[in-house]
């Protein structure tokens, strides 16, 4: 198809047929307004005056008041988890089952336990309600999430981008500058097991694929392949061009006996655009060429 | 600003008649294309007037540069808070022009909805509204050259859109979905 022919497709799907004549009442008002004078005030926008709220309430709001008022258990000292370098973000909400949570994001001064290590994105789900558990049970992660503790993970990923080549690219040695995916599973007695993670920005979807699995003792029964799908959000986190994203995980991946935990990992997953397109593709150790997450 | 003298204020006032009339059915078209019915007269009004108050620096080529005032006009209502629901967004949804059903190609304004803001403002300113590559590039505020390059490659994925869409995957925005599994959110 030439340019002329596609351009002459689209021309015909304009949705505006004809303008009517120029209406002189907006003339005349026109020229009725004032040409001179003065430079409009400049109004704050909504976005401005947001971020300007956020600022003074970060200012005035100590993060241990946040801590009480959200369950953010991980603000509290002893967590075992990096220091937040500024407020934490909410990235979004839901409910499961009637647990309520938040997907929460916050830029750390330091992670895995160290003083001085480089500074991280962490990043996960903690439910509120009246007795939240402080510590979510097990938690497995892949991609490439440091200081992992309990319901939260932390990573050195600054605007973690797509690998290049991708098609040479098997397996990375140090995941980090390549990682297109960083996720985390967690699973907590009373509570639903998910999986919540960080991808490239261009990803607007995740698709998350368990392989089908046979019967093993004790409890873990047969199932067939399972395919977890869920809409990232951007971190909202300076400095960080990164979407994050949590679901909920199907009954028969949890086990809940002694401990709770997560009966398998995942075997892809798939970052995918507006367009469906394939963006970013892992598994529970490294990065995969964009081919092996295409359907 | 200084208005001048009686004089000077007719001139402008016929001056800026005659840009109205000449131009008043490109910006509406421009703006009734992109914006609620609700906005187009605010923001076609507001764009004559910024053209009112800034007739001195009017360039000869007043086209591109009074559809960049409506650009411009347009994304401050987005920021403001508008509710603006695309024209574009739409035509997915709706029954295509007869005249491109019956050239058997079913996908062009499905296609069109599934590209990417600045590649669907590339395509739609030289298809729609008529501009040159050179004026589209006023419009936008990209040299010449630089809007070619985007254009060209707008025009590419609008190909691949069209042909794939047929078969292309959507997810819907917020859609959390388990093949398996009996899950809610």
């Amino acid at each position: 198809m030439t340019d002329e022919a596609l351009l002459e497709l689209v021309r015909r799907a304009d949705p505006v047929h004809g303008v009517g004549e120029p209406p002189v009442a907006l003339l005349n008002r026109v020229l009725a307004s004032p040409r001179s004078g003065a430079v409009r005030p400049r109004r704050l926008s909504r976005r401005r005056t947001v971020l300007l709220a956020c600022a003074v309430a970060a200012a005035i709001v100590p993060l241990t008041a946040l801590a009480a008022v959200n369950h953010w258990w991980f603000l509290q000292t002893g967590a075992g988890l990096p220091r937040p370098g500024q407020q934490p973000t909410v990235v979004t909400r839901g409910s499961w089952s009637g647990h309520r949570w938040t997907l929460v994001a916050y830029p750390s001064k330091h992670f895995a336990g160290t003083t001085n290590g480089p500074n991280g994105l962490c990043w996960g789900v903690t439910f509120s309600g009246p007795a939240p558990p402080s510590r979510y049970g097990n938690m497995f992660y892949g991609g490439m999430p440091h200081g992992v503790d309990d319901g939260m993970a932390c990573g050195s990923l600054v605007g973690i981008r797509k690998p290049k080549p991708v098609a040479d690219l098997k397996e990375v040695g140090d995941p980090i500058p390549t990682a297109v995916v960083a996720w985390s599973l967690s699973a907590a007695h009373g509570y639903p097991s998910w999986i919540s993670g960080v991808v490239v920005p261009t990803a607007t979807h995740v698709a998350v694929r368990w392989p089908a699995r046979k019967a093993q003792p004790p409890g873990i029964l047969a199932s067939p392949p399972v395919v977890v799908r869920a809409a990232t959000f951007p971190a909202r986190v300076a400095g960080y061009r990164v979407r994050l994203f949590a679901a909920r995980l199907p009954a028969e991946l949890s086990r809940h006996t002694r401990t709770a935990s997560v009966t398998s990992l995942p075997s892809r997953i798939s970052g995918t655009n507006r367009s469906g397109r394939v963006v970013a593709c892992d598994w529970a150790a490294g990065v995969l060429p964009l081919s092996s997450c295409r359907p | 600003m200084d208005e001048g003298s009686p004089m000077t204020r007719k001139q402008d006032e016929a001056r800026m008649e005659a840009l109205f009339r000449r131009h008043y059915r490109d910006v509406a078209a421009y703006v009734r294309r992109r914006a609620e019915p609700d906005l187009v007269e605010d923001v076609v009004a507001e764009t004559f007037l910024v053209a009112w108050r800034r007739l001195d620096k009017m360039p000869d080529d007043a086209r591109p540069w009074l559809l960049a005032v409506a650009r411009k006009t347009l994304s401050t209502q987005r920021r403001a808070g508008a509710r603006r629901r695309s024209l574009l967004s739409k035509l997915a949804a709706q029954p295509l022009p007869q005249a491109t059903e019956a050239q058997g190609d079913l996908g062009v304004a499905d296609a069109l909805a599934r590209l990417s803001e600045r590649d669907r403002e590339a395509i739609t300113l030289v298809a729609w509204d008529g501009l040159s590559p050179n004026e589209a590039a006023v419009v936008v505020g990209q040299s010449a050259v630089a809007f070619r390059v985007r254009l060209h490659r707008a025009k590419r994925r609008l190909r691949q859109r069209i042909d794939a869409s047929s078969t292309a995957h959507e997810f819907t925005a917020g859609e959390l979905r388990l093949t398996e599994g009996e899950l809610d959110r």
